[in-house]
């Protein structure tokens, strides 16, 4: 057997190369063999699918699609040859790649040749979350499924049925099933994301501007926590570097010392949960000194007045005390940002950190407004998109049953095409208000991605159906009662992507080879779902159809994409300030005095609110991203490539600290709280505050059937709480505190 | 003459380039011919980090063809230098000759190291690390450029070529 083949065989990975030569073999031996030598139970050995031959696979060929290992959703250019992914490189074109991948874009094919891949639908045959599995024909699988959430919908009505999804170019399409059905629980996973700057953005601004920031032409930039070079977001990480490099001067307030403050100018440990209070001394130094830019904020902002009288105890000797960073070091970067011009300040992507979230991030958008950079070069900006276009459901059933999440009752500015998924668990297990007893899963990990996963679990338990859709056996596939394999990003066509941007693009998915195994489009299982739930109606289209409709607008239907990398509006990107702009608030202003928030009974102003304080002897969980891994999501974890490089997280622990506890550099130590108890490595650093520790997020996979995650490091939402801020809902992890001991 | 370039001060870990080397040069689980690695330094509140993606440099003077036994490795005309794995016997003394430890054993014995992409060299393009670089910290050119580009980015903290 050649040396290809003996990786193969160590069950360690199928390289592309291994691939080719086993097909020239004779696949179906192959495939066999994978199933065998992986150690999977013999039911998920599988004969050999032939391929359909819409894809010609004997000749070199270059597609240009859109990357799915993280959901940026890079522009990418693939070659293949004989039905093989070769190699992957950015699409030029497009803007969120320009051309080039990081290592999560690049390691394509540890996602598609992943041995790990769910080949078949699976059905559970013994207790829950005990990986006994039967394999399923297809109509067995959805007959089951479907039947099982036809006896759900006749027993507790369809509101009983929730479905969570990670936000992607399919969700229009399962919205529409969700729809169809008449339940209102429909999840997505920003509740433990940005779902409050969001809510931020659109009470502030009157639109969610996300990562809209023109880096390139910034002379002076403060992130506040937001660590641009280890997020998924290319282009923003390309654009930062271009203006680090180009002389911008970068502030960075961190508890840690990321990359990205590797790279700063001026790095501040902060402590934990302060950055609103920096903010206000900021914008109490810029009013006091008349730094502000008044024409702007009499023409396009409303609250200014407010906000003067607001600010006046904010005092950057007040905050001091609340951040411990020198008030001289808050006066002087106050009077910087107000007198650099362009200066700009990230609103955050990720605030996920306290129950204030939303008022922090109004904050800063308030900051930005304060000096009148708002689409400018420099500064924040307004996206432009594109319309695109739809096929029109036949009426849906109206849906009379509230949410269980709260929403919008008890949240009324969050977005219910959102939801907030971390407070599903606790109405599983309380039936409050009435019991949830089946789940759909798309694409998600919620069982790893949403806090407390002992409270998951213990929910997972109280349903009558647990369905997982995915490509990998994921931690919450691990507990389904059934698993539909789809196929991956490198083998279907997607609905059209919009790149909203400062010239709006569209970039279509399609497929690079042919669907391995059995792996299904999720199209066509959403739609056979349907057909068998009696809404067949809403899907009586192919997914061809649905593009097409999609792009109809641009008078291009999908073809296009054979012979144009991309399509582009041709708007000019140039910023022009907010002249003749519709601004989408009550008052059609930027509101910093927000008009929405007051009518909702909440704050109009971002009053600072303090975190809590660690209980004696304990520490606050920080926790993060490094740039190799994404999410929950175990197609970075699980990735012989990526894993490769960081397989396990650690503890990070300040050097002081650790000499205090009696701590060395990488020995395992215990991590406590009231919801969980684990062991990790310690990372004894200088890199840290001494009063917080720190893990990468992501890792202590539990899903036996992902070989290469599996048991690796541990999972930071063991020791988190479920809960939401109040005003735009994200739950506040970083309130979280645990005890660090060493062994015995 | 071809030879890289690497940029500390732009560095930021992403790990991009070694991803892209490995598959697009389909090197095996185990064996990196382009490694990015982390140093440490300072003390809190001032601490460092500073990022090196190191690979063979292509020396103008290979420490490891002159220790090549059976002269398995070798420069070609443009610069790039190559193990022939055909004449490779698995000695391992290039990668003792080698100051940096570039050639590596494979799991099949025979040494191998960072052919600088010449495939794509061949096709007018760049390395895959360097085409994929997010922040321009690598280069790959001829000397007289390489040094245009040193000079151009003077006012950054340090740029490494050897
Ligand atoms: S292998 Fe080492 S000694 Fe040989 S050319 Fe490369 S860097 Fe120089
Ligand atoms: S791709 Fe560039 S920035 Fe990223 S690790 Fe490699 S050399 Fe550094």
């Amino acid at each position: 057997m050649d040396v290809e083949a003996n990786t193969l065989f160590n069950g360690t990975m199928m390289s592309r190369r291994a691939f080719t030569k086993l097909t020239a073999l004779g696949t179906a031996a192959a495939l066999g063999g994978i199933s065998n030598v992986s150690a999977y139970p013999t039911k998920f050995v599988d004969e050999l699918v032939e391929p359909a031959s819409a894809i010609p696979v004997d000749v070199e060929r270059t597609v240009y699609s859109v990357c799915e290992v993280c959901p940026f959703r890079c522009g990418i250019k693939v070659t293949c040859n004989g039905g093989v992914v070769k190699t992957i490189e950015g699409n030029p074109k497009e803007p969120h790649s320009n051309g080039k991948l990081c290592a999560r874009g690049n390691s394509a094919e540890q996602v598609i040749y992943n041995p790990d891949r769910v080949k078949y639908p699976l059905i559970r045959t013994g207790e829950r979350g005990a990986g006994g599995w039967k394999r399923a024909s297809w109509g067995e699988a959805l007959d089951y499924t479907a039947g099982k959430l036809k006896e759900i919908e006749a027993k507790y009505g369809p509101e009983s049925i929730a479905l969570i999804q990670f936000p992607n170019l399919m969700t229009p399409l399962l919205s529409r099933f969700q729809k169809a059905l008449g339940t209102p629980n429909f999840f997505s996973s920003l509740g433990t994301c940005k779902i409050s700057r969001v809510v931020a953005d659109m009470k502030t601004l009157g639109a969610h501007i996300g990562n809209a920031i023109d880096y390139k032409n910034a002379k002076y930039i403060m992130l506040f926590g937001r660590n641009t070079f280890e997020t998924p977001a290319n282009c923003s990480v390309q654009a930062l570097s271009a203006a680090i490099t180009k002389g911008a001067k970068l502030v960075y307030l961190d508890p840690r010392f990321t990359v990205t403050a590797s790279k700063a100018d001026e790095w501040i440990p902060i402590k934990p949960g302060t950055d609103l209070a920096f903010v206000l001394a900021m914008m109490n130094v810029i009013i006091r000194e008349g730094l502000y830019d008044e024409e702007f904020l009499t023409k396009y902002t409303y609250g200014f007045e407010e906000l003067k009288g607001f600010i006046g105890g904010y005092t950057p000797e007040w905050a001091e005390g609340v951040t411990g960073v020198p008030s001289e070091q808050i006066e002087r970067i106050a009077v910087e940002f107000a007198t650099t011009k362009p200066a700009v300040a990230h609103p955050n992507w990720h605030p996920k950190g306290y129950e204030s979230e939303t008022q922090i991030s109004r904050g800063i958008l308030i900051l930005n407004a304060l000096v009148g950079n708002i689409n400018k070069p420099g500064g924040i900006f307004y996206l432009r998109g594109v319309k695109l276009g739809d096929i029109k459901p036949p009426a849906y059933p109206e849906i009379t049953a509230k949410r269980v999440d709260g929403i919008p009752d008890k949240y009324p500015l969050v977005p219910a095409s959102h939801g907030l998924w971390q407070l599903l668990p606790d109405a599983i297990i309380n039936e409050d208000p009435y019991p949830v007893k089946g789940l759909i899963v798309y694409r998600s990990n919620p069982l790893h991605g949403m806090p407390n996963r002992h409270r998951v679990i213990e929910a997972f338990k109280k349903l009558d159906l647990l369905v997982a859709i995915d490509i990998l056996p994921s931690d919450t596939a691990w507990y389904a009662d059934v698993i539909l394999p789809e196929c991956t990003y490198l083998e279907r066509y997607e609905p059209p992507m919009v790149i909203a941007g400062k010239s709006p693009k569209v970039a279509l998915r399609q497929p690079c080879v042919e669907p391995m195994y059995e792996s299904k489009h999720s199209f066509w299982i959403f739609k056979e779902l349907a057909q068998r739930m009696g809404i067949g109606n809403y899907f009586d289209f192919e997914l061809d159809d649905y593009i097409n409709a999609r792009l109809s607008p641009l008078g291009i239907d999908k073809d296009y994409f054979k012979d144009h990398e991309i399509w582009s509006s041709g708007i000019s990107p140039e910023l022009k300030g907010l002249a003749g702009m519709k601004i989408k608030t009550p008052t059609g202003k930027i509101e910093i005095y927000s008009k929405t928030l007051e009518a909702n009974g909440f704050d109009p102003l971002p009053t600072f609110e303090p975190p809590k304080e660690a209980p004696g002897g304990m520490f606050r969980l920080l926790h993060g991203h490094i740039a190799v891994h994404t999410h929950a999501n175990p197609a970075t974890f699980d990735n012989a490539y990526l894993n490769e490089i960081c397989s396990e997280n650690e503890l990070w622990i300040n050097t002081d600290t650790a000499g205090v506890l009696g701590i060395t550099n990488g020995e395992y130590v215990w991590v406590e709280n009231e919801l969980s108890k684990g062991k990790i490595k310690a990372k004894v650093t200088e890199q840290i505050r001494p009063d917080a520790v720190f893990m990468l997020h992501g890792f202590g996979h539990t899903s036996p059937d992902l070989k290469l995650a599996y048991g690796k490091g541990l999972n930071d939402g063991d020791f988190i709480k479920a809960g939401a801020d109040p005003i735009g809902g994200v739950c506040p992890m970083d309130e979280t505190f645990v005890r660090i001991y060493r062994e015995g | 003459m071809y030879k890289f370039l690497f940029d500390i001060d732009r560095c930021i870990n992403c790990r991009a380039c070694e991803v892209a080397c490995k598959q697009q040069n389909d090197v095996e689980m185990g064996v990196r011919w382009r490694r990015v690695s982390e140093i440490e330094g300072g003390k809190y509140p001032n601490p460092s980090r500073e990022f090196l993606s190191l690979a063979c440099f292509h020396c103008a003077r290979p420490p490891c063809i002159t220790a090549c036994p059976v002269k398995a490795i070798y420069k070609r005309a443009d610069g790039i230098v190559i193990n022939d794995e055909s004449r490779c016997i698995g000695c391992g003394y290039c990668s003792w000759a080698c100051p940096f430890g570039a050639p590596t054993l494979g799991s099949d014995g025979l040494m191998q190291k960072c052919i600088a992409c010449y495939p794509r060299i061949d096709k007018g393009l760049d390395p895959a690390c360097v085409h994929t670089c997010l922040t321009g910290a690598l280069a790959f050119d001829t000397p007289a450029e390489i040094a245009k580009i040193q000079g151009e980015r003077a006012t950054e903290k340090v740029v490494i070529s050897p």
